[in-house]
């Protein structure tokens, strides 16, 4: 079984030492799905950062992060490919911002497949379109020949997915990808991701949403200043929360729930 | 669209007017006076009437408006009358002394290209690496160098020393290397600069980290996708070094025995010629002008939605 074991991770910044990430350690294997919820700021998107190797060298990042036995703390550049977009995918936070604005989608996709895959062009091309599609985009000729700034939010969001799903990844990592979306997209999303897992991937899902995670269920572990508060089974953690600032994300959780409840 | 390139193509028309009407008034104004210069050539102990002689033959006994007109008249049918500099045809001077100055200009402009453009990519290939270091040292000390005293050690060190070329310009493109080289380090080593440091926010940016999680290398992401959007400031620069370069190169010009369009203006001023200073004015603003204009529709088909946003 496939898995990513994070062990101690400690992410500290260079310039003052202040602690961003203290002792991390979780494991998600293949057809699991582990979130990590928190506040803004709290460390998850650093420590996302830190499994796919993209924090620069004013950070400092102690511990270890494993996968399928591979070490990738310190992973030679000539072996990235062979792991980062290929085994392990990440769909980042801004959907708006993480693509070329200069190149077309299809042509950034084409090239992710290029990199990792022996296909020749028309079964890549029939790739990103099943992909696209999976990820719940319909016109998958104009978004292929679109350039990012042409499509809105949630069309990127998707795209960002496909990408992942494209290569057939072992191990998400969905950084907050539900954060610029509404409800029904949210769900929508949420939804893609549970198939994702189910269909064997090990996922690490980022979020602030609680409602986000209820719906994708699996385990759950609460992040605060850098420190894991709780950690257990989604439906266990929001039903009798033990800490107290976990209490206060089901309180914020339920809050919105109402509004939303009310507003419709 | 429409609306911008009528909006740029009037401006191109307003700022001809304003370079024409301020150089020529402000030679014709604060200059020697021309009839003078031209009168003491022939005899230096030149009498008042004698100089009022030559004022009134040449038409210098006009007020500065009708010269003025007399000269816009001119530039329209393609005759601007006498250089008081060189008391041949400005127009004739111009075919002269003009591709002189292209063939400087597009050759320091093919330096500056073949050498930013490569040793940029290094520098932001591997940041704060050996490279990086020196090439940050190295273009601060380019930049500070004066142009002319490169281009007199490039004489004593490629035409004198060890005489790969000849101290007066050979004929041919062989004639422009050192003249061109001199003029363009300074430029590059500015370029180096803007374009590393462009490449660098470029490579900082969110779309670069994705395409590191996705399995890209860092080479390939500095080629295949920060280069063409780092691009739109250099080009910019690019664009603005262009007509500065026509103008500026006097002092290369003079080093390396070329009579370029920048010696010729020189000499100009000097002599108080006001028609030849303001036709190269002219020139050297209309090539200002549309330089930029050319630099902005690059940046445009380069990066569209960057360029937009």
């Amino acid at each position: 079984m496939k898995e990513l074991n994070v062990k101690e991770l400690s992410i500290r910044l260079k310039d003052d030492c202040s602690l961003l990430v203290d002792r991390l350690s979780f494991r998600v294997g293949s057809g699991e799905s582990l979130i990590l919820l928190g506040q803004s700021g709290c460390g998850k998107s650093v420590s996302c950062r830190a499994v796919m190797g993209l924090l620069s060298r004013r950070f400092r990042v102690d511990g270890s992060i494993c996968f399928d036995g591979t070490e990738l703390r310190g992973l030679p550049e000539r072996w990235r490919a062979d792991y980062y977009g290929k085994r392990i995918a990440l769909v980042p936070q801004n959907p708006m911002t993480a693509l070329n604005p200069s190149v077309k989608i299809g042509k950034q996709m084409d090239e992710t497949l290029r990199l990792h895959t022996r296909l020749g062009k028309a079964q890549r091309r029939e790739r990103i379109e099943k992909a696209l599609t999976d990820a719940g985009l319909a016109d998958t000729e104009r978004v292929c020949a679109s350039r990012p700034g042409m499509l809105s939010g949630g069309m990127l969001q998707r795209v960002l997915i496909a990408i992942a799903l494209s290569t057939d990844a072992e191990l998400v990592i969905a950084d907050e990808p539900t954060t610029a979306l509404d409800v029904v997209h949210r769900n929508e999303i949420v939804d893609v991701f549970a198939r994702l897992r189910d269909g064997g991937a090990a996922l690490l899902f980022v979020t602030h949403d609680f409602a986000a995670a209820l719906r994708l269920g699996g385990d759950v572990m609460v992040m605060r200043e850098g420190r894991i508060v709780e950690r257990g089974s989604t439906r266990e953690v929001y039903a009798s929360p033990r800490h107290e600032y976990t209490r206060a994300l089901v309180r914020a959780s339920s809050l919105s729930k109402g509004a939303s409840h009310a507003d419709s | 669209m429409k609306r911008y390139i009528s909006h740029r193509i009037l401006m191109f028309f307003l700022v001809l007017a304003g370079v024409s009407v301020l150089s020529f008034a402000l030679i014709g104004l604060f200059g020697r006076d021309p009839a003078e210069i031209i009168a003491r050539r022939t005899n230096i102990n030149a009498s008042y009437e004698q100089i009022e002689a030559v004022r009134q033959s040449m038409g210098l006994d006009k007020p500065l408006p009708a010269r003025y007109a007399a000269w816009i008249a001119g530039l329209f049918r393609g005759d601007v009358g006498i250089s008081i500099y060189t008391f041949k045809p400005v127009m004739e001077d111009l075919a002269q002394c003009f591709p002189v100055s292209a063939a400087l200009v597009g050759l320091s402009l093919a330096w500056v290209i073949i050498i930013s453009v490569p040793v940029s990519l290094i520098c932001a290939r591997r940041p704060d690496g050996a490279a990086d270091h020196f090439v940050r040292v190295a273009s601060v000390v380019g930049m500070s160098f004066p142009t002319f005293w490169l281009g007199f050690l490039l004489l004593i060190s490629f035409a004198v020393k060890r005489p790969i070329f000849t101290v007066l310009p050979a004929p041919g493109i062989k004639g422009y290397i050192l003249p061109s080289f001199a003029l363009s380090v300074p430029i590059f080593s500015g370029f180096i600069r803007v374009f590393r440091a462009s490449l660098l926010k470029e490579m900082g940016s969110e779309y670069a980290d994705f395409a590191r999680a996705r399995g890209l290398g860092r080479g390939r992401i500095l080629t295949h996708h920060a280069l063409r959007n780092a691009l739109p400031p250099v080009v910019t620069m690019l664009c603005q070094y262009l007509g500065y370069l026509f103008a500026g190169g006097a002092v290369v010009e003079n080093v390396f025995s070329l009579n370029g369009l920048g010696t010729y203006l020189v000499g100009c001023v000097a002599s108080a010629d006001s028609t030849s200073v303001a036709t190269c004015a002219v020139i050297v603003a209309a090539i200002f002008v549309l330089a930029n204009l050319a630099g902005d529709f690059v940046n445009r088909l380069l990066c569209p939605w960057t360029v937009r946003s």
